[in-house]
């Protein structure tokens, strides 16, 4: 037995050796569930590769494809089989399996403003074509489109401010702009935009009508040689087929409206086409316009509904005042269709936010407009990316290429056939990084303390009583380049037998298109929160005053942040003795009760000289 | 005690999970030097002092019976070391490994056994019982701690890195971390020919010393 021992021990020792190995820990296998990281907002890894996705490639949607992306660019576009031993590498993959890759969409009529950039891009849109914005808004423009690092805005490019006279259609909001009286002014203005670091010229020319005056034709001429003397492009805002056929002579490159007041003659359509003109029709803000029958059906889409910011919402939601015969949606689109099949290149653009559109959501409900109109899906897709990037020489966008920014979308596979599966839109991602496409949540304003927004029987205007932020203040058209005026003072002698109220006298002078003057109570500092004011019915006050008929504006955080231009409103009269009013606050079309920024008690265009006594106010 | 070294650095040191599986592959080195240079260096001399070896010559049994067998319950305790060094890393430590990394590893460590017995053997023809306990203990901590098993060679100053090239406890370690994909540049086929001909050095050295201890 003991000789044995050593063979006993090695034996055992081997036994124990091969047991410990078998039961040594080895790695987890590390799980590529990448649905369940990408849905995690703070993702801290850069997806590489897109895999079993289907490309758009600008002519038909090629499936099985993978897509490598590297440093803000696309690096490698191969078939799903070629590429799959580099993706068994990499833990940065993103499964696209039933989802087409379209490039980013380019929205070639916008007016950039707030955080246009930001709530555009969760739609996919990653480039701008401003068409006159503030100038002082593009500052860094140059510098953020280059960069190739992370980025949560779209990519800007803007011909500043607009060309236009005094007076004319562009110098309506609220800010000072260069405006052109004398072919002299011309060179000038066009070196200024230049250095402003506008990156084309647009110019209005609406001669044909009576509401504005507007650029004549030997001034736009002028401009047009300019913009092109400084290798800039030259675009003109036109609402009629004169105008378009006037601009055109003038070698205009671009026009940023299609016109809708009469359907376009076979000369007119030729010339176009002879002189390689492209038309950015715009009947998204023709559809608003007109009934806007497309921003109602967005609207009524839940899901597309919960990606929109409350400024996205408050735009759409927004219907113009009035409607001209010169905004037919049906003859818009079928002056659309017809330089479409004569061959003129059609560029996808919305004109947001103006009323019933709103950033990113128009420019998809553009390309189903554009359908519509007879554009097939790969023109219409084409409208918004390859043909802009094309005819605007961005040369780093607008395809799903090798070289090209890794500016892109995900959207359902249907879009091959459904034109309206891109608003049901997966991912988006911006220089090779994905964005987040949730609308950031923003916190629920407090419920308001009290129903009081005014009984002045304190001698301050800038404390109402117990909501807090709230200020009464004058409110005017000044801001919106008008000349109405008003002024605020405590009076003795209330309604009721109280002891104060809040006296207000003003003027209503011609300026603005639709004049006001009066007092505004409210938040309308940003950032504004707004107060919900849901439990209450009405709004309740006492006035007395110069005899007429006035309105009464709400306002909520939405407006107060920046992008609707007309605020929910009711009318009432004002008669010499004190009465009291009361406004149903649902009345308030598209107001957010949850969110209530203010008020502002008006008098309008009817008024001249006036005065009033309020007091008591209430919701 | 280098099971116990390695629990020490590997598990309770503040920072040392990171660096367990890397400590892993140099304490395994570490971890057979023990026996191989302990078990024959001191063993060994104290065998011949007693007059073990002459009576072994003189026997019917042949010499390399003698080494041979020395040889198989060296590898046996180192094999012993290892399994508690290795069973510290994986069920204490948190080190996971494919089970092929584990093999392989533990394979080059029970090779690395040899060096050390040559060094060993050279220690026990060449010293007196009581010189080979102090001989054997200079040689296990100067090449366990120059070699760079204790704290990482890339901490060093350039001379010492230098002398470390010539230590075969810091090739064994440089291709157990290779075996583990540690990161950090290395020239995997350098080690093996450097341990190679330190091998073949330390065999004719040893054979040197064989026939010494005979005269």
């Amino acid at each position: 037995m003991i000789k044995h021992v050593f063979a006993y021990t090695t034996a055992g020792l081997a036994l124990v050796i091969i047991v410990l190995l078998m039961v040594l820990p080895t790695p987890i296998e590390q799980v590529r569930d990448v649905n369940k990281t990408l849905n995690n907002a703070n993702i801290s890894h850069n997806i590489e590769f897109i895999t079993n996705v289907t490309v758009f490639n600008g002519e038909a949607f090629i499936p099985e494809m993978s897509v490598e992306l590297e440093n803000g660019l696309i690096k490698k576009i191969d078939s799903a089989d070629a590429m799959s031993a580099d993706i068994n590498d990499s833990v940065n993959v993103l499964d696209a399996t039933g989802l087409t890759m379209l490039p980013g969409l380019i929205d070639a009529h916008t007016h950039t403003w707030g955080n246009g950039l930001a709530d555009t891009l969760r739609f996919g849109v990653s480039t701008h074509l401003d068409m006159f914005t503030n100038e002082s808004l593009l500052v860094n423009t140059r510098s953020d489109r280059e960069n190739l690092q992370e980025f949560k805005r779209a990519d800007l490019f803007s011909s500043g401010t607009l060309a236009t006279v005094d007076k004319g259609h562009g110098t309506q909001f609220g800010f000072a702009i260069d405006t052109i009286a004398t072919i002299s002014d011309i060179a000038p203005f066009v070196a200024k935009r230049k250095a402003q670091g506008a990156d084309y010229i647009k110019l209005v020319y609406m001669p044909y009508q009576n509401y504005m005056p507007s650029l004549s034709l030997a001034l736009a001429e002028e401009l047009v040689k300019q913009a092109h003397a400084h290798d800039m492009l030259a675009l003109a805002h036109i609402s009629s087929q004169q105008a378009a056929l006037d601009m055109i002579n003038a070698n205009i490159d671009g026009l940023v409206h299609i016109f809708a007041d009469s359907i376009a003659s076979p000369e007119i359509i030729a010339l176009a086409k002879n002189k390689g003109v492209f038309i950015i029709p715009t009947l998204s803000v023709i559809d608003g316009v007109d009934k806007a029958a497309t921003a109602k059906q967005v609207l009524a889409n839940p899901s597309v509904r919960k990606m929109m910011s409350s400024a996205q919402l408050g735009t759409l939601q927004t219907s113009y005042p009035y409607a001209g015969s010169a905004f037919s949606i049906a003859k818009a689109q079928q002056n659309v269709a017809l330089f479409h099949e004569a061959g003129v290149a059609i560029l996808s653009g919305s004109d947001a936010p103006n009323p019933s559109t709103a950033y990113g959501v128009s420019a998809h409900t553009e390309m189903q407009l554009l359908h519509a109109s007879g554009l097939s899906i790969v023109e219409a897709i084409n409208a918004a990316s390859l043909l802009p990037a094309k005819l605007f020489a961005l040369d780093d966008r607008g395809s799903i290429e090798i070289g090209k920014r890794a500016d892109f979308m995900l959207v359902p596979n249907s879009i091959s056939t459904n034109i309206k599966s891109s608003l049901a839109l997966k991912h988006v991602f911006k220089n090779g990084h994905r964005v987040n496409i949730q609308v950031p949540v923003a916190n629920d304003p407090p419920t308001a303390q009290s129903d009081v927004l005014g009984n002045f029987e304190q001698n301050s205007l800038e404390n109402v009583e117990t909501l807090p932020d709230f200020i009464w203040s004058e409110s005017n058209d000044k801001m919106a380049g008008g000349n109405s005026s008003a002024a605020l003072s405590l009076t003795s002698g209330g309604a009721n037998n109280t002891s104060q109220s809040l006296h207000v006298t003003g003027a209503i002078e011609a300026g603005f298109a639709f004049p006001w003057a009066g007092a505004a109570v409210g938040d309308f500092i940003a950032p504004v929160s707004g107060l919900n004011i849901s439990a209450y019915s009405h709004l309740e006050f006492w006035i007395k005053g110069t005899p007429g008929k006035y309105q009464v504006m709400a306002f909520d955080a939405g407006f107060a942040s920046g992008n609707a231009r007309i605020p929910a409103n009711q009318h009432f009269t004002i008669t010499q003795t004190w009465q009291k009013v009361s406004l149903p606050l649902d009345n308030f079309d598209n107001f957010n009760l949850k969110a209530f920024a203010g008020l502002a008690f008006v008098a309008g265009s009817e008024l001249s000289e006036f005065e009033f006594y309020i007091d008591e106010i209430r919701v | 005690m280098p099971a116990a070294f390695y629990s020490l650095f590997a598990i309770m040191l503040p920072g040392g999970s990171n660096n367990a599986a890397y400590l892993l592959a140099t304490y395994g080195v570490f971890g057979v030097m023990a026996p191989a240079i302990f078990g024959f260096g001191i063993s060994v001399a104290n065998e011949r002092d007693r007059g073990w070896l002459d009576l072994k010559r003189a026997s019917p049994s042949s010499a390399v019976t003698y080494i041979g067998a020395k040889i198989c319950s060296t590898l046996l305790f180192a094999s012993m070391s290892l399994i508690i060094i290795y069973a510290i890393a994986g069920f204490a430590a948190g080190v996971r490994l494919p089970t092929a990394t584990w093999s392989l590893m533990l394979f080059v460590h029970i090779l690395a056994t040899f060096p050390f017995i040559l060094i060993g053997l050279s220690i026990g023809f060449l010293c007196s019982n009581n010189a080979a306990v102090a001989t054997s203990n200079v040689f296990f901590l100067a090449l366990a701690a120059l070699g760079g098993l204790w704290i990482p060679i890339t901490i060093f100053p350039e001379a010492m890195k230098m002398f470390a090239m010539l230590l075969p406890s810091f090739h064994l370690s440089e291709i157990a971390l290779y075996v583990l994909g540690a990161p950090g540049e290395r020239n995997i086929m350098m080690n093996i020919m450097a341990i190679v001909i330190i091998t073949l050095a330390l065999l004719g050295f040893t054979r040197f010393a064989w026939s010494r201890q005979r005269s």
